[in-house]
């Protein structure tokens, strides 16, 4: 094999945290060999995200430590807050919440664009015509079927009892509260009550109180998070929020919808003003079943769940996977569901149980038994998803759910580079490069007398693809007692057996040689890294941006309060609110830069 | 529907109402304002130009996509033999490259597919992580050719621009083309019953109901902008942009609710509710692709639009042609040596399948009779690809094909070659004058020299 002539030079920065974790450059990669292996693409491509790295990458062996950063007590590190658009799911639970519409019309508007796999990101979020109209007719349709059904709420007076400008001003005082989450400003009232004079003689009451009501769901104030800030009376450029902006902050954190009234209540007498009275609205809203919903919706990007839908497999292969599809999604969001609400409530159950939330075929499914007390009398086929005891000695936690096995495979056989490339770039948190030009990335073809292992031997014979591949192989390789489908294999054929040893390189705190997945899921579980990355990741969510430099402090208590409660996730939850990058941010400058921390 | 070959262009506006009875509303052929050249105006008895680009990812083969032969004696290779039928009216442009693709923030995919239209580097970033040394990126740094000519000549009619898509997967700068400006990328609609929806849903409202309506959303999103006009003063520079775009993106919309702007052609003939399919089922890919290209010419039929984008996957795309007999992915196919005499083949397979989509819109397009010519020759047809080649990721020599004269603009039925270090900056200036614009470069201007004259005769 021979070298491409020519040396890359591989940049590979790119911060995760700054100062906490970071891939740092490396001086030279070996030329890329033009006969080389990268298995690139996933079974159906469901996502046009390159996927193999081959540049030589270290990590940076420093966690965020024991010791706050000095810096972080001298001065409050928020970070940037960029403008942020309500998401299409967002838009949904809010008008379910306002209007009691549950029509959800935001699945009619354009797809969400995706930065760092959440689709909340408030990077390269334009409005093109298409969206504006999706609002316009949204809105159209919201305001008809509300005051057709649920007039009583929406218009709290009968204009005919008294002057109808008097009831307008109740009508819309009422519904730009809840709607801007916000009391409007007597600038905004006096607008409205002159747009509603002037529209009354033509439009009459009803139609003019629904122009203003259609002018509301398409205000900035409703389509985004509008936040202005207390005055910088210090002058340092940060701004505490005001008590309403940080109850939007939480009630999207935790709900991914607008705030309830006692949330708003609790705004407006001052009680978010202090990061305790903020934690007791915190611990309320958890406690709501829309918190449930909004944590899955995490989750499920997390873990590239949404893959499944346009998971498609060789039905000669695996015949029953299109049968299986959307059991297999509902069990791991069972799962999740199960254990952060009614189980451990940890990220290290999370990551290492040996027990699922199954429906009897997917019992079978797993070689599992299900319980013969549930739903005793009922049909097998109508029996519901329960908690099932899996073996232990097959299966741990999500690391090995057939819903992540089976999307991070092949249209007719397993990966273990995308296998490998999930566990680096979702749960290391160690985002890998996409193969250069001039390398084949076709993955060997399926050779009935050689295991997987031994038709991907070329990453580690060949210099030039072990250096990156043995970040990912070694790690996919232990799953390969898991097929296509995920379903357990004992060997790949009645010749093959399976070697599943393996081994964890260029972490903190989890290297070292591993026997198989079950010891990387248990390993990783208890993982200093995992555990941040897990943070960071739900820092990104939180805020619509990636960590920076500033975030150092944050990102630090944060790993101490989730440490305090023993990796509890509604703790991690509630200490997210906590955070100086949550209630602060950069004072406005109207017209000037971007403050602090950009 | 009216279709006499001779009544050449009058653009009445012209709404059917749901018993099919045709209404004629203000005649309209004056309302010519703003900074469009006299060509793209709409005028009596002169078709409008239409822009259509069509992408398609992973480079080409170039060996089976080259024609043989000199500028006008060709013969088409085995990729554009499915354009045959429309020889005389093809440009098949050899040599022309991404220089800007080279530059800036990205890797090859990404810079490939976020400056095919735009030509200027993305922006700097960590969103996106690149592929070999290439480090992270952000979005397009600019705004695209589609949309800068849709600025201009999308003005008179009801949608300034139509994003397309088939099977576009992924959110991100690998699967975005069209961009409103840096930073806003404009996501294409993957499904025809919502693109039937959006632009010829109202045919089945009655025209005095339709009247009614848009003066109605004229009103309301008149207030709209003026919720957005005075926040926009508050905020700083960065949400400013964000908030100016929304803001900009509302007078689009509330500019065409003035009746007489709204109107479809003559020659409009609306169509059927398309059948419905799993649209992002992978096989269907070829039947929804042909879905889309038949709203595509209505839409362009009625004139409710004059620019559109037709996205056929994304770049990096392993769309697995099953209906080709094949059983790998386009991408992981694209990165094989240019040794393997299979591969290379079945790459000639996949890209000769997207000349023949090309093909059948071309096919469609000159089905439209607009005076003595058809539809085809008052449109530009360019296939565009993110990359050449797939194995280098190359973003020399991109393998650009036009159909359709454009009105005449273009002297067609040639085969040409350019001199390397051609910027493709310039095919997108040509492009733009092509509809009329007035600009002498587009992109970056350490690239753009100017339009190629040379496409003109």
């Amino acid at each position: 094999m021979s070298a491409r002539p020519g040396r890359l030079r591989a940049v590979c920065h790119g911060a995760l945290l700054a100062g906490a974790l970071a891939l740092v450059a490396c001086d030279e990669t070996p030329a890329a060999p033009p006969g080389g292996f990268a298995d690139t693409q996933d079974a159906t491509d469901t996502t046009p995200e390159p996927d193999t790295l081959l540049v030589d990458t270290v990590v940076d062996t420093t966690p965020s430590g024991p010791v706050r950063p000095e810096h972080c007590t001298t001065k409050l590190s928020p970070g940037p807050a960029p403008l942020r658009r309500l998401t299409k799911t967002e838009y949904d639970n809010t008008v379910r919440d306002l209007l009691g519409d549950t029509s959800h019309p935001g699945q009619a508007f354009p797809p969400e664009e995706q930065t760092l796999g959440f689709d909340n990101n408030a990077s390269g979020r334009g409005v093109a015509q298409v969206h504006v109209e999706r609002y316009m007719i949204a809105a159209e349709n919201l305001v008809r079927t509300a005051l057709a059904e649920r007039r009583e709420q929406i218009i709290p007076c009968d204009p005919n009892d008294m002057p109808a400008l008097l009831c307008a001003r109740m009508t819309f005082s009422r519904f730009g509260k809840l709607a801007y989450r916000r009391p409007l400003t007597s600038e905004e009232e006096a607008r409205y009550e002159a747009y509603f004079e002037a529209l009354l003689p033509t439009e009459g009451f009803d139609g003019a109180i629904a122009m203003l009501l259609e002018v509301m769901l398409q205000s900035p104030h409703f389509l985004y998070r509008t936040e202005l800030g207390e005055p910088d009376t210090d002058g340092d450029g940060v701004s505490a929020l005001t008590g309403f902006e940080l109850a939007t902050r939480i009630s999207y954190l935790l709900w991914g919808s607008m705030p309830d009234d006692k949330l708003l209540a609790a705004a407006e007498v001052g009680l978010l003003a202090t990061p305790e009275g903020i934690a007791t609205e915190a611990r309320r809203l958890l406690k709501d079943p829309k918190a449930r919903d909004a944590l899955l919706h995490f989750h499920r990007q997390w873990l590239e769940l949404p893959k499944l839908e346009t998971t498609f497999k060789d039905a000669e292969i695996f015949p029953d996977f299109a049968g299986l599809k959307d059991r297999l999604e509902t069990e791991t969001e069972r799962f999740i569901d199960h254990v952060v609400w009614d189980g451990e409530g940890d990220l290290t159950t999370l990551l290492s149980a040996s027990y699922s939330i199954l429906d009897p075929v997917l019992a079978d499914f797993y070689g599992a038994t299900y319980p013969a007390t549930e739903s005793e009398g009922t049909l097998p086929e109508r029996r519901g998803f329960t908690k099932v005891d899996l073996d232990p000695s097959q299966r741990a936690g999500l690391f090995t759910q057939a819903s992540i096995m089976s999307t991070h495979a092949k249209y007719n056989q397993t990966s273990p580079v995308l296998r490998g490339k999930f566990v680096r770039e979702q749960i290391l948190c160690q985002p890998l490069q996409p193969p250069p030009a001039n390398i084949n990335i076709t993955p060997p073809d399926l050779d009935p007398n050689l295991t997987t292992r031994e038709r991907f031997r070329q990453h580690s014979d060949s210099d030039e693809c072990a250096g990156c591949h043995k970040k990912m192989d070694p790690i996919g390789l232990t799953f390969e007692h898991y097929d296509g489908n995920g379903r357990w294999r004992d060997a790949e054929s009645a010749t093959l057996p399976i070697d599943v040893t393996g081994e964890i390189l260029f972490t903190w705190d989890a290297n070292g040689p591993v026997a198989d997945a079950l010891e990387v899921a248990h390993r990783l579980a208890e993982s200093e890294q995992t555990r941040e990355c897990y943070v960071t990741q739900w820092f990104r969510y939180a805020h619509g941006r990636d960590t920076g430099f500033a975030d150092e402090c944050n990102v630090f208590d944060l790993m101490q309060a989730f440490s305090a409660s023993n990796w509890n996730i509604k703790e991690l939850l509630v200490a997210l609110t906590q955070t100086e990058a949550f209630r602060f941010r950069p004072t406005v400058v109207p017209g000037g830069g971007v403050g602090v921390g950009e | 529907m009216k279709n006499d070959p001779k009544a050449g262009w009058s653009r009445r506006a012209f709404l059917r109402g749901a018993g099919g009875v045709a209404v004629g509303l203000p005649f309209m052929a004056s309302l010519g304002v703003g900074p469009f050249s006299k060509s793209a105006r709409a005028e009596e008895g002169v078709f409008p130009k239409r822009l259509v680009i069509m992408f398609s990812p992973n480079g080409t083969v170039k060996d089976n996509w080259r024609p043989f032969g000199g500028e006008t004696n060709f013969t088409l290779s085995p990729i554009l033999e499915p354009l045959a039928p429309f020889r005389e009216k093809l440009l098949v442009m050899e040599g022309i490259s991404m220089l800007t693709a080279k530059y800036g923030p990205g890797d090859g995919h990404q810079t490939g597919m976020g400056q095919m239209l735009t030509a200027v580097e993305l922006l700097e970033g960590d969103l996106f992580q690149g592929g070999g040394d290439s480090g992270t990126a952000g979005w397009a740094g600019g705004i695209s050719v589609d949309q800068a000519i849709a600025n201009v000549v999308g003005k008179d009619t009801k949608l300034k621009s139509l994003e397309l898509g088939v099977q576009v997967h992924g959110a991100t700068v690998w699967s975005r083309m069209s961009y409103l400006g840096p930073n806003q990328p404009i996501p294409p609609e993957c499904d025809p019953a919502a693109v039937f929806g959006r632009v010829f849903g109202d045919m089945s409202i009655s025209p005095a109901d339709l009247l009614k309506r848009e003066r109605r959303r004229k009103s309301v999103l008149d207030l709209v902008l003026g919720e957005y006009a005075t926040l926009v003063p508050k905020l700083d520079r960065f949400d400013r942009e964000k908030l100016d775009a929304h803001l900009q993106a509302i007078r689009e919309v509330e500019k065409r609710l003035q009746t007489e702007v709204v109107g479809v052609s003559e020659n409009c003939v609306v169509p059927g509710q398309p059948q419905v399919l799993p649209h992002m089922e992978p096989g269907n890919y070829e039947a929804v692709g042909r879905q889309q290209m038949d709203l595509l010419v209505s839409a362009l039929q009625c004139d409710l639009t004059r620019v559109a984008t037709l996205q056929f996957s994304h770049s990096v795309s392993g769309h697995v042609f099953t209906n080709l007999g094949l059983g790998q992915g386009h991408h992981d196919l694209s990165h094989e040596g240019d040794s393997n005499a299979d591969a290379q083949q079945k790459l000639t397979t996949i890209n000769r399948f997207y000349a023949s989509q090309m093909a059948y819109l071309c096919q469609r397009l000159s089905e439209v009779k607009e005076g003595d010519e058809t539809l085809l020759d008052h449109t530009a047809v360019l296939w565009v690809n993110e990359l050449g080649k797939g194995n280098s990721h190359s973003r020399d020599e991109i393998p650009y094909v036009m159909v359709g004269g454009c009105g005449g603009y273009f002297k067609t039925g040639r085969y040409l070659r350019f001199l390397p270090q051609t910027p493709h900056n310039d095919l997108l200036v040509t492009l733009m004058q092509a509809m009329g614009l007035e600009q002498t470069t587009f992109g970056d201007r350490r690239f753009a020299r100017g339009p190629l004259d040379i496409l003109r005769g």
